[in-house]
């Protein structure tokens, strides 16, 4: 099981959000290699897909989501443990990575995204042969 | 295989229940008071509740689950919040990050006032799940009319 790398987990970032409406959070990642792709998925949850951005540029790979405003009635609120807003996480993204063929996919609230390897990058079988 | 990978922030059983009786000690005095925010039992799923005019409003997020993966129960003054987040473990594949947590969970509201049964309603929609509970008529906020004495 892998820790998280940026040291803090989803409560203290939820905490922390909820403390400043406007910032954007940081959603809770999944990635796996795969052997011809990267799999990466992330907890987005409240958006549409017009709210949604995945740029790749210069080897950095960026998703926002930014959630609409929402009404809040007049209400007195009893629980708050995360803030609307959206998200933001960015990566690195090496040559292994066939950029030009990289998808996202959005569904209950996780964006998918495949990021297919460059073929120089994907596992060869060598034959081997007899003399 | 499935893990239980939500953080363990779980409050056991055992402690609701010294915590319930703190409160109920100290609002003996006032049956309808108590705080709701706390009894909650596990950190996932995220939630906010509202309480208004109409009712209590409760939303949860809920990334990557289905209607048939939650139960939402609501029973005496509790909103039970039960489900199961699924994470299929892939053969042939290396985890660089795993952060997204899976497993079980149950997470408990209380209900600061009593809520019409039949009309609560729950509607999940791109990993959010929004549950609203009507006040039960004989908890609606009644306006008291001061009348000047004449």
């Amino acid at each position: 099981m892998s820790k998280h790398t940026n040291g803090t987990n989803g409560n203290e970032r939820n905490a922390a959000a909820a403390t400043a409406t406007a910032a954007l959070r940081v959603p809770e990642v999944d990635i796996v290699e795969r052997k011809d792709e990267f799999l990466v998925l992330l907890d987005m949850p409240g958006l549409t897909l017009q709210d949604i951005d995945v740029t790749l540029e210069k080897g950095q790979l960026r998703v926002t989501g930014r959630a609409p405003a929402r009404h809040e009635a007049a209400a007195r609120r009893l629980v708050e443990e995360f803030a609307w807003g959206g998200f933001e996480r960015s990566f690195r993204v090496g040559e292994s990575v066939d950029a030009a063929n990289v998808t996202a996919h959005y569904q209950d609230g996780v964006l998918q995204l495949r990021l297919p390897k460059s073929q120089a990058a994907r596992p060869r079988t060598i034959e081997v042969r007899g003399s | 295989m499935m893990l239980d990978r939500f953080p363990t922030l779980t409050t056991p059983a055992r402690w609701r229940d010294e915590f319930d009786r703190l409160f109920d000690d100290f609002f003996a005095a006032l049956p309808d008071l108590r705080p709701l925010a706390s009894l909650t039992t596990s950190a996932f799923p995220s939630m906010n509740v509202w309480e208004g005019e109409q009712g209590l409003f409760v939303e949860a997020e809920v990334p990557g689950l289905r209607l048939a993966d939650l139960e939402v129960t609501v029973e005496d003054r509790e909103l039970t919040l039960k489900g199961e987040r699924k994470q299929p473990e892939e053969a042939n594949a290396y985890y660089h990050l795993r952060e997204r947590g899976a497993g079980r969970f149950t997470k408990v509201v209380r209900l600061p006032f009593p809520v019409d049964r039949d009309k609560i309603e729950a509607r999940l929609e791109n990993g959010v799940l929004t549950v609203t509970l009507p006040r039960a008529e004989n908890a609606r906020p009644r306006r008291i009319v001061v009348q000047e004495s004449r």
